[in-house]
């Protein structure tokens, strides 16, 4: 089932791409060739991982850069969510491997996805108070 | 979304037999080449698509616990015997299709093991399932004031 990418919901998304653009110049063309292998093909393109324990759809991709010649593990990873029954694909973090060991801590990931929530109708300020 | 045909327990199998191979790194005998040179790229291979796409998303709490440790000790272990093999100049030399394939895999399974841990952090899956949820309530507000 092909579906359709939103990458301009989430604020921290613009805002992780930005940054990397400045240090690799080609990672919007990398992005975008990954797009459209994810919108054919979203659960298998770009080492496509559903992440587990949870009953909501947040996937891993591993996108492939140009500027780093590395192959996967000098790619980046992309993590999206997509809404239960619907047809689109929201990134929420784009990170490089070397930015974190491992995955983006649990505080980046908050902000994330707190940036894709306050850039939807029906904000509730305060919802986050407590981090 | 169709998941993964490989079963669950290849995958811990293979897992074990990763882990295993290290034991005979130094070993010259046909089985030791066997198992290091053709068997374990498979068993790896095994691992990282047995556990992928949508399969991840299947496993519960306890169960990406579970991989989680079991794979890590495994991921160890390969990482060890790759080190071992490009140390020796001889081996890189003439293993270097085998050392990039499984350089490939290693990488592919370091991913894995970030995913896996994402399944079972407490903190992480409390705040994900109550923003998702938050975010799907502000999706449906937004498609039905359009």
């Amino acid at each position: 089932m092909p579906i359709q990418i939103d990458d301009s919901a989430s604020p921290t998304f613009q805002k992780a791409l930005r940054e990397l653009s400045k240090q690799y110049r080609h990672v919007g063309e990398d992005l975008k060739r990954a797009y459209e292998a994810i919108s054919a093909d979203p659960w298998h393109a770009c080492n496509a991982r559903r992440i587990p324990g949870t009953s909501h759809e947040l996937w891993k991709y591993r996108v492939r850069s140009s500027d780093r010649k590395r192959g996967g593990r000098g790619g980046f990873r992309l993590i999206a969510y997509r809404p239960p029954g619907s047809d689109v694909l929201y990134p929420l973090i784009v990170y490089t491997h070397s930015q974190y060991e491992g995955q983006p801590p649990d505080r980046q990931i908050k902000r994330a996805i707190e940036s894709l929530l306050g850039s939807l109708p029906g904000a509730q300020p305060g919802l986050f108070d407590g981090d | 979304m169709a998941a993964s045909a490989v079963p669950l327990e290849d995958v811990r199998k293979a897992g074990r037999f990763v882990t295993a191979v290290r034991d005979y790194p130094h070993r010259s005998g046909v089985r030791a080449r066997l198992l290091r040179w053709y068997y374990l790229p498979e068993a790896v291979e095994t691992i990282t698509l047995g556990l992928s796409g949508a399969r991840t998303g299947e496993l519960s709490r306890e169960e990406a616990r579970e991989f989680y440790e079991h794979l890590l000790v495994a991921h160890q272990a390969l990482r060890e015997l790759l080190d071992d093999v490009r140390a020796r100049r001889h081996w890189r030399v003439l293993a270097w299709r085998w050392l990039r394939r499984l350089e490939n895999e290693l990488d592919e399974l370091d991913d894995l093991l970030d995913t896996l841990a994402w399944g079972f952090d407490p903190d992480l899956q409390q705040f994900t399932d109550v923003t998702v949820s938050e975010v799907e309530r502000r999706r449906q507000t937004q498609c039905r004031s359009r």
